[in-house]
């Protein structure tokens, strides 16, 4: 008899930030017949200055990095180019405009800043980036400074500063300034390239300035008619595929301009207060999206010759100002994905606006920021800065209360939980990962490990002095030496000569640390994904008076990563796209540009080290994993590596399965390690697989239950995988797996066989809608899309319009999603059908729940128990055993945001659409 | 005279007496049993002695009408069966009355100062009555009426436009407002207009569609049919479209409909197209089936008849032709796209550019690909229930759309249904829209704005637009219709009929009273409780609509209470916030002060407390109520009524909330209004002037009246009490009763009369002074049930209960007669009426039930249980006020259709001669133009100019009464005399000294002056009435009911 108590905490304050940016990196292709890229990614820059990259990896979103900001830092506006290869493989560089005067480029492979190129105008508050050269334009291949896309910045004083990116990566350099006659200087909020050679800009004074870099000079100015003798805030002006432009503006309108004459075609007012973002999508540009502080997204559509351009329809998203859109494009693949004030980016289907729902991706982090040592019953959090140590209290057993077996004892305030320790880095740079060790025995305290992308910081937290009254923690620094000695190993042969050099490891930065189980040993995989490895000596204290000691031994380790073919995700087989010209057919349109990454695809994004300490799994951005084996002291890539299979995606969590309450003897006598089995989860389509890593062979569960036997529900879940928990029992045969996102628990039992789904839900799989949300049942307009001819007479078939999903439909599209906001009813009836398949298996296999929203952490916190249980329905003497979980929430209610500028919005709200 | 009259009555009373207990009421004139326990027990000697005295006066009697009385009053069933047959196949039932004496009735018109012209009148009209035996009441045909909500039609030169009654066709003129001609359908009452169009190619002839599937061709400009067509296919048509010029196919062809319809067998709902003809029948086609047999709301036809369009339930539906040339009969019309949506569709507009339209749009060439960008051009805009505007575009034909679903955007401004929409002309670029928001609101489709033509007082159902475009014509739920010009946003001509209530009749559904009076002084002015929307049943009725009916035209139109028409009405858990309701409306015979109840009640909220019993939910309701009384002046200059005084809870009560006022009523003769409410009391309100205090605004008086209540008369324990008093004798099961109560004036000021229910379920009437606030007299068991209305006629009370109408003799304390109202209905509330008009003495009731075949209007003179004039209605409406317009027009009924009938004596025309003097020549000239011309407009002429006069005449009244004192005195004596000398045996006759107290008093009396009530004067009926609250009190206490408090 298992009983899980669960703590629900909101208290942990973690402030997710607004959205200020959103970019693509590719152009928008709407017309391509391809798949998008394989490249893709998504970048949206957040006001603390952090840009996470998304990967969209046809519909599913996963997270994949972040380029964390610092102090006082902001995003304002990002933008990718992609470097000139007349093989479509230019590199993929991405820009960031914050409230300053550089421009930044980074370089998301080790998430730091590459350059900073400082444009000398003053703020800079847009920033554009000049299309790709189109293969028709006939330009010398060689002139690298023809080639290469350039960027726009506008300035405060309403100069423009072009930018050229020729020469590779950091290579930004100043060419010219437009600057603009007369003296009035007002900024230039938005800016858009209409052609290669032309520059919109949107300005704060009531105007859209069109400039041409060839000449430096402004061709044009559209002005638009004051608000109220109030000069018009030009927030975004886009330019459509024919040439026009579309601009919005502070009084809440959209303006289409002629491309050629400069003139007024129409103006649509639509929003309530100012529109702040703006996109332009549809196969031939015919549809026009805007967004605004009055919470409103409205989609306009081109409706033919006489009436121009006609709002559609509008819906509300979003729950605070709209404050960045990006449109992508390419084949089926149409989506807008927008992001605003209240943090939470929302991919909207362009083209299936009215068929698709919208996917709302939680504010939450997608990586954990929590962690929990159950020994000590403490949670750590850290974001920004700052970390923070919680206590978590025991139960208790109220005696006043008599049968209510869970109490805190004590004070209502604060109950149940005390805030132990707050640690603020005094460095500018965010927090990239923390750890926190297992209790030092003799009540010695715990080891800290902080990291951000420059610095790598040890903390020892000792418990209160028993005198003190206080209950804080001790903080402590433990000096990391910054003359450890580095070595490296070299793979096959051993005769060269061991790379030894010093290294500083303090100061080199990590993406990710960790204290192993056995706080023998501190991972730290650093910014550029090299894996490196220390020895740590903790000595226990001799008394409790005294101090733990910590000693670094000399030489650090670093791990090698098995070489992958090639950097490109998907290696076997070699890309198509890598020789585009030679291998499609002539007749149909160019290949997009794929554009490059370069390294980035194998960025570490999950190191774990097994319970025993002895191994250690790393894996990448590509689905690639890299396993190594602690033999005689020193860590070893684990021979049976290159076995190890490729994954489908990135990992999105990965776990260890202990070995302790084994059912059964290992399989293979061969296993030296009893806990070699390695529980992954792919971020795409939420695959579990369990890997016997030293022999590198599926395991038996996994052989029995392949991906395809997981319930389709867990299959399509978004957003995916953040955390797991391995739950085993000492008593009873019992190994349970939990995998937790922000928005969903499930468990699984690995005791027990899936059920076979049904192939024939493998055949829908696969079929991309726009890459947003699941197919819509009913809007609030027309029921089906597409109209209904001549019906049969005299029995009328039974239109969809109520929830009669056929089968194959919901196989490939539907499903029950309680994050779907957008109030168009769903499908009732293919959900409990497929729970009633579920069910007809082999039962309690599974188990989920959509209860807990925005969770930061499910996480054990204190050592399971046995409770003697009384009362009804149990019998007497009964030892129950708990399993004390925490799950972590951080409700977007509790989350302050600014106050909404636009007071009549919520007047008319009418559950999220209208 | 009096001789004559007087044992009549007695005698009716006598007769059944020996069959009585065993007799079930019908037609009876049986004295009640319930009279015996509030009156005085008849000892056997009493009994005995007027048997004598009948058999006296009988032999007296004329054989003839002697033989009709016995068959009447004789015993029981046959008689009274057949006065119900008489009844039910509404012959005139004209009792050979022959001479009836109404006589009795001088003597007291004397005594409350009515000249003796009234005299004069009522001989008139007893002649009139007499001989002939034909009916001298006549009913006017049926004036105002309901448009209905379509369209409205305007001519080509926009110079008239026409709308729709139920059953006729009436066109107005745009310059005037005023109605210019009328077609009236001639079918069967059922038959009404569902739809109507004008004729494309003709404009000067319009198409009619009926329920009864005809369609009739109407030439509008002379009133006259051309011709009409019945289709057989269809049994009731729903819409009607009608392209503009489709290709004549033959030249029999006369025209080509396409005609939505309802049929009983399968397929239910169908489109048809309809090839009319003037020789042959019409050639009916269906072209589409509609899904889920939804009724078609809309339909129209485009684009000279290859485009159809129509909605149906949740259904956009658009029928392209097939356009081959070739296309032979076999071959179906052509193809019905359907755009099913999430939301039923309340309104549709479909617009395609003509030719000529594009022509202009492009200059004067049109090429071929101009005319291939009109060819895919053609949008619908449909509107939903639930406020939403959807706009199709480019769907209508069938080249230009493509496969996917088509552009539609969706606009949302309307809170709620949008009930009308239309494109306006200019070239698609906007369209305008209306629904209970009372907002026009005005699309502009390229940039998104909306224009608002905010407060036009009610729900907005139709728009139409004229065909240049200069003008809207808007039609509004409160049976309304305005006509906007298109650039000021001004109106140019309004039509507004009659805004009582609309509702079709239903079982099971308790219909709202109308509140209506009529005003004293232009009878033809009717002053209406009106709702917002006309009909929406529940609705309340905020303002006050002064409808003359003669012109058939709204006089004006004043808010009495707050409204919220142009405010949200919801409240944030969407209930509906409720206006203030007009429940009651009294006005003075003067016509210069106007009372009003209104009353507010907290909407309801949902959630219902289960525990809590319906009793106290009520309460909790009634704890938040509002009430209060308005008195109004009527403002000379502003033509308005002017608030002079507000009495927030006129009844207050103690325990909580304020208590409802069940009844407001006028004295005839003075400036005094009496209340009645569930605290069992009656209020008396009257004004005083006072001198205005301080500065004076220009303009004002400079005294104001201030109206306060003097006198409380509690009589009865009041609904509270009751309660209380049921739950602790029955122990908390006093069942809850529905509280009524009606009160009346005499028509001298000289009783009060208040009807509230007694704790068995029946009434119990008190009589009281209202001049002494004491309580004369209690009248309890009459077993009338509740009492829908009390009235009082000269000396006779008239009690319209739920079980009978009961004609009480206040001198005799006796039940002068009786008339079961079981006979003619079988259900248990009945909707009554009850009306007198004291001019021709007589009084009027309506009984109906909701299914009832056709109403029917009674006339009675108040001593006989014969019915002086029995008017039959139409079938299928319903009499919702009876209203007697005591100027000598008779009666005005109201129906739940919104028409207004009059029921006037022919010979009413003493009325003018009363007011003697120097006009007296114009008035006879002015009832001589009457009789030539009756109808009713010219009738109200008459009526207007002599209105002036009524105040003078009711001055000379006294004049009349100082000159002619013997006279009178001569008349008064007999009658008097005998009721004071003959109403008890003689050895029951106390002292001789009261008796001549008595007589001295009546000799002595000094007469009633209109308008001053303060005079003491103790009139004979006050001094029997005494006579009859001894006993009557005595029983009742006897009894143990209804203890009187004083």
């Amino acid at each position: 008899m298992t009983h899980v108590s669960l703590h629900r905490c909101r208290f942990i304050d973690f402030p997710p930030s607004q959205i200020t940016a959103l970019a693509f990196s590719h152009p928008s292709a709407p017309a391509s017949p391809y798949p998008p890229p394989k490249n893709l990614r998504l970048a949206i820059g957040r006001a603390n200055g952090s840009i996470e990259i998304w990967n969209p990896l046809s519909g599913a979103w996963v997270y994949e990095s972040t380029l964390a900001g610092g102090k006082d830092r902001s995003i304002e506006g990002l933008t990718w180019i992609q470097d000139h290869d007349s093989h479509g493989r230019g590199l993929l560089r991405l820009f960031s405009i914050g409230y300053s005067s550089v421009v930044t480029e980074w370089d998301i492979a080790t998430g730091r800043p590459r350059t900073h190129t400082d444009c000398n105008g003053g703020v800079i508050w847009s920033i554009a980036a000049q299309p790709q050269l189109h293969s028709s334009e006939k330009v010398n291949q060689d002139d690298q400074e023809a080639c290469a896309q350039k960027i726009a910045v506008g300035m405060q004083d309403g100069t423009l500063t072009i930018l050229s990116t020729a020469g590779g990566k950091g290579a930004l350099s100043y060419i010219k300034t437009l600057m603009r006659a007369g003296t009035s200087k007002s900024r230039v909020l938005s800016m858009v390239w209409q052609n290669r050679h032309t520059v919109v800009s949107g300005m704060a004074d009531s105007t859209i300035r069109v400039w041409d870099i060839r000449t430096g000079r402004a061709i044009s100015r559209l002005s638009l008619n004051k608000d109220r003798g109030r000069d018009v805030l030009v927030w975004a002006v886009r330019a459509l595929p024919n040439g026009d432009l579309v601009s919005a503006d502070s009084r809440g309108e959209v303006c289409f301009w002629d491309g050629d004459k400069y003139a007024l075609k129409q103006r649509i007012k639509g929003h309530h207060g100012d529109c702040l973002a703006l996109e332009v999508g549809g196969i031939s540009g015919d549809t026009v999206i805007s967004g605004g502080v009055d919470m409103k997204t409205i989609l306009y559509k081109h409706t033919g010759e006489v009436r121009k351009w006609g709002q559609v329809t509008l819906r509300r998203f979003h729950k605070h100002d709209v404050r960045a859109m990006a449109a992508y494009e390419c084949g089926k693949f149409s989506v807008i994905a927008s992001g605003g004030v209240d943090m939470t980016p929302i991919i909207i289907p362009l083209r299936q606006f009215f068929d698709e729902a919208q996917l709302e991706i939680p504010a939450v982090p997608q990586s954990p920021i929590v962690t929990s040592v159950p020994e000590s019953r403490l949670i750590m959090s850290w974001w920004e800065r700052e970390v923070k140590i919680w206590r978590i209290q025991e139960l208790g057993y109220d005696e006043k209360k008599g049968d209510e077996l869970y109490l805190f004892p004590g004070e209502e305030e604060g109950r149940g939980r005390k805030l132990l320790s707050r640690i603020v880095l005094a460095n500018d740079e965010y927090i990239t990962s923390a750890s926190i060790s297992s209790p030092i025995p003799q009540n010695g305290g715990h080891v800290l490990a902080v990291s951000t992308i420059a610095e790598v910081k040890l903390f020892l937290l000792r418990p209160p002095r028993p005198s003190s009254d206080s209950t804080s923690l001790r903080v402590s620094k433990i000096t990391i030496p910054d003359s450890l000695r580095l070595e490296t190993q070299e793979d096959e042969d051993g005769s060269d000569d061991e790379m030894e050099e010093d290294i500083d490891l303090a100061n080199e930065g990590a993406r990710l640390v960790r204290i192993s189980p056995n706080r023998q040993w501190l991972s730290v995989v650093t910014p550029d994904s090299r894996v490196l490895i220390v020895k740590l000596a903790v000595e226990p204290p001799a008394d409790p008076k005294s101090k733990v000691t910590i000693t670094f031994e000399s030489s650090v380790f670093e791990l090698p990563r098995q070489d992958r073919p090639g950097s490109a995700p998907r290696a076997p087989p070699p890309p198509i796209t890598d020789t585009p010209s030679k291998r499609r057919p002539k007749r149909l349109a160019p290949r997009v540009d794929e554009g490059d990454l370069e390294t980035y695809p194998r960025t570490i994004n999950h190191h774990l080290f097994s319970s025993t300490s002895d191994l250690l799994a790393v894996s990448d951005l590509s689905g690639y994993l890299d396993t190594y084996i602690l033999a005689n002291s020193t860590w070893k890539l684990n021979p049976k590596n290159p076995l190890l299979p490729r994954l489908n995606s990135s990992l999105s969590t990965l776990t260890f399965r202990p070995s302790f309450p084994s059912p059964s003897p290992p399989s293979t006598s061969s296993t030296t390690n009893p806990e070699d089995r390695l529980i992954l989860i792919t971020s795409k389509e939420n695959h579990i697989l369990e890997l016997h890593l030293t022999t590198g062979v599926l395991s038996d569960w996994s052989r029995r239950n392949p991906p395809t036997h997981l319930p389709l529900e867990f299959r399509k879940l978004k957003p995916h995988a953040t955390g797991t928990f391995f739950e085993t029992s000492q008593w009873e045969a019992k190994q349970r797996l939990w995998i937790w996102s922000a928005n969903w628990l499930w468990m699984f039992d690995l005791l027990k066989d899936l059920p076979e789904v049904k192939p024939r839900a493998e055949a829908a799989r696969g079929k991309l809608g726009s890459g947003a949300g699941h197919k819509r049942v009913m809007t609030g307009g027309l029921v089906v899309s597409g109209p209904i001819v001549n019906p049969p007479l005299p029995t009328p078939v039974k239109t969809n319009t109520v929830g009669t999903v056929t089968d194959s439909e919901w196989e490939g599209e539907g499903y029950d999603d309680d994050e779907d906001g957008g109030g168009a009813s769903r499908a009732v009836v293919p959900t409990s059908t497929q729970k009633k398949r579920n069910k007809g298996g082999v039962k309690g296999a599974f188990w989920s729940s959509n209860r807990y929203k925005n969770m930061l952490g499910f996480l054990p916190v204190g050592c399971r128990e046995e409770i003697l249980i009384k009362g009804e329905g149990w019998k007497s003497g009964q030892v129950l055993e708990a399993m004390e979980m925490v799950v972590v929430e951080r409700p977007m209610w509790d989350v302050k945001m600014p106050p909404r500028f636009c007071k009549d919005a919520g007047s008319s709200a009418r559950g999220g659409t209208m | 005279m009096s001789p004559t009259e007087t044992p009549e009555a007695v005698k009716e009373v006598e007769k059944p007496n020996e069959p009585m207990e065993k007799k079930s009421s019908e037609i009876s004139t049986k004295e009640p049993g319930a009279d015996r326990n509030t009156l005085a027990t008849p000892t056997e000697e009493e009994v005995e002695r007027r048997k004598r005295r009948n058999r006296d006066r009988q032999r007296r009697r004329k054989e003839n009408r002697h033989a009709i009385r016995e068959g009447l009053a004789g015993t029981g069933g046959i008689g009274s069966k057949e006065v119900k047959e008489a009844l039910d196949e509404d012959r005139m039932v004209r009792v050979a009355v022959g001479k009836r004496p109404n006589k009795p009735q001088t003597p007291k018109k004397k005594n409350s100062g009515e000249s003796k012209a009234s005299t004069n009148n009522a001989v008139v009209l007893a002649e009139g009555n007499g001989g002939s035996g034909v009916s001298s009441w006549r009913m006017s045909s049926a004036l105002g009426g309901r448009f209905l909500p379509l369209d409205m039609v305007f001519s080509q030169d926009e110079k008239f436009f026409l709308l729709a009654h139920s059953c006729s066709l009436k066109i107005y003129s745009t310059k005037t407002s005023l109605q210019v001609r009328e077609f009236n359908l001639d079918g069967k009452p059922s038959e009404v207009i569902t739809s109507f169009k004008l004729d494309p190619l003709d404009s000067s002839k319009v198409y009619i569609s009926t329920s009864a599937s005809t369609i009739c061709f109407v030439d509008w400009t002379t009133g006259k049919l051309v011709k009409s067509w019945q289709l057989s296919n269809i049994r009731t048509i729903q819409c009607l479209a009608i392209c503009l010029d489709e290709r004549a196919e033959d030249e029999e062809t006369h025209g080509i409909l396409y005609v939505g319809g309802s049929r009983p067998e399968n397929p239910p709902i169908i489109i048809q197209r309809v090839k009319l003809s003037l020789s042959v029948a019409p050639i009916e086609g269906r072209i589409y089936v509609v899904p889920k047999s939804s009724p078609i709301t809309y339909m129209q036809a485009l684009d000279q008849g290859s485009i159809v369009t129509a909605i149906a339930g949740n259904t956009l539906i658009i029928g392209n032709k097939n356009t081959e040339e070739d296309s032979s009969d076999k071959k179906s019309w052509g193809v019905f796209r359907q755009y099913p949506m999430s939301f039923h569709l309340a309104c549709m507009d479909a617009y395609i550019p003509s030719r000529s339209d594009m022509i202009a749009q492009k200059g004067e060439k049109s090429n071929r690909e101009s005319r291939r960008e009109v060819d895919q051009l053609g949008d619908v805009v449909v509107g939903d229930n639930q406020g939403a505007l959807h706009l199709f575009h480019n769907v209508l034909r069938a080249k230009g759309v493509s496969k996917g679903s088509p552009v539609i955007s969706k606009m949302h401004w309307h809170r709620s249904r949008v009930q009308a929409i239309k494109w306006t002309l200019d070239g698609r670029k906007y369209i305008i829209s209306g629904g209970s928001e009372t907002v026009l609101v005005i699309w502009q489709l390229g940039t998104g704005f909306k224009q608002f033509l905010p407060h036009l007082g009610a729900t907005i159902q139709n728009i139409a637009i004229s065909p240049q475009g200069s003008s809207y014509g808007v039609g509004f739920a409160d049976n309304s219709v305005m006509v906007l010009s298109t650039t000021e946003f001004k109106p140019t001509s309004s039509v507004t009929g009659i805004q009582s209530r609309v509702f079709r009749l239903e079982k099971d559904t308790e219909y709202p009273r109308f509140t209506c009076v009529t005003h004293p002084t232009l009878p033809n002015r009717l002053l209406l409780a009106s709702p917002s929307s006309q009909t929406d049943l529940y609705s309340s009725a905020p303002s006050l609509q002064t409808f003359d009916i003669s012109s058939n035209r709204q006089i004006y139109r004043q808010a009495l209470t707050k409204n919220n028409v142009t405010s949200v009405n919801q409240g944030p858990d969407e209930y509906r916030i409720k206006e203030p309701n007009l429940p009651h409306l009294a006005i003075t015979k003067d016509g210069k002060w106007l009372a009003s109840i209104d009353e507010w009640k907290p909407p309801k909220k949902r959630p219902f407390n289960p525990n809590q019993d319906g009793r106290s939910l009520q309460e909790d309701d009634s704890d938040q109520s509002e009430v209060s009384l308005k008195f109004w002046k009527w403002g000379e200059k502003s033509l308005s009524w002017e608030l002079a005084t507000i009495v927030k809870s006129p009844h207050p009560s103690s325990s909580s909330g304020p208590e409802e006022v069940l009844d407001l009523v006028a004295a005839p003769r003075a400036h005094l209004f009496a209340t009645l409410a569930g605290d069992g009391s009656i209020r008396l309100w009257k004004p005083k002037v006072r001198a205005r205090d301080g500065a004076r605004l220009r303009g004002e008086d400079s005294e104001i009246t201030v109206w306060s209540c003097r006198k409380v008369i509690k009589f009865s324990r009041g609904k509270k009490e009751q309660q209380v008093l049921a739950q602790n004798l029955l122990g908390g099961m006093g069942p809850q009763k529905v509280w009524w109560g009606s009160a009346t004036f005499s028509e001298d000021n000289s009783v009060i009369a208040a009807a509230v229910p007694s704790s068995l379920g029946d009434s119990a009437i008190y009589l009281a002074d209202p001049s002494s606030g004491a309580i004369v007299h209690f009248l309890s068991g009459l077993q009338v049930g509740e009492t829908a209305e009390i009235a009082i006629l000269e000396r006779y009370l008239i009690i319209l209960g739920t079980s009978k109408l009961l004609v009480w003799n206040m001198v005799n304390g006796t039940a002068q007669w009786e008339f079961n109202l079981r006979i003619l209905l079988s259900v248990d509330n009945p909707v009554t009426h009850l009306a007198v008009d004291y001019v021709s003495q007589t009084f009027a009731i309506t009984i109906s039930q909701p299914d009832a075949q056709s109403p029917k209007v009674f006339i009675f003179e108040a001593p006989h249980p014969t019915p002086v004039h029995v008017q039959r209605f139409d079938c299928g409406y319903q009499i919702m006020a009876l209203i007697a317009t005591d100027t000598g027009k008779g009666y005005v009924t109201l129906d739940n259709q919104a028409r207004v009938r009059c029921l006037s004596p022919i010979l009413a025309g003493p009325v003018q001669h009363v007011s003697a003097g120097d006009e007296e020549e114009e008035q006879e000239a002015l009832a001589d133009a009457e009789e030539d011309e009756p109808t009713i407009g010219i009738l109200s002429g008459a009526y207007l100019s002599t209105t002036t006069h009524t105040m003078s005449v009711e001055d000379r009244m006294d004049l009349d009464y100082h000159k002619g004192d013997g006279i009178v005195d001569h008349v008064v004596s007999r009658e008097a005399l005998e009721n004071i000398l003959d109403s008890t045996p003689s050895y029951a006759i106390g002292s001789l000294e009261y008796k001549f107290d008595q007589v001295l008093q009546l000799f002595a009396k000094a007469p009633l002056l209109s308008g001053d009530g303060d005079r003491d004067r103790n009139d004979r009926e006050g001094v029997e009435e005494k006579g009859g609250l001894e006993n009557g009190s005595g029983n009742g206490d006897g009894n143990g009911e209804d203890a009187m408090e004083e």
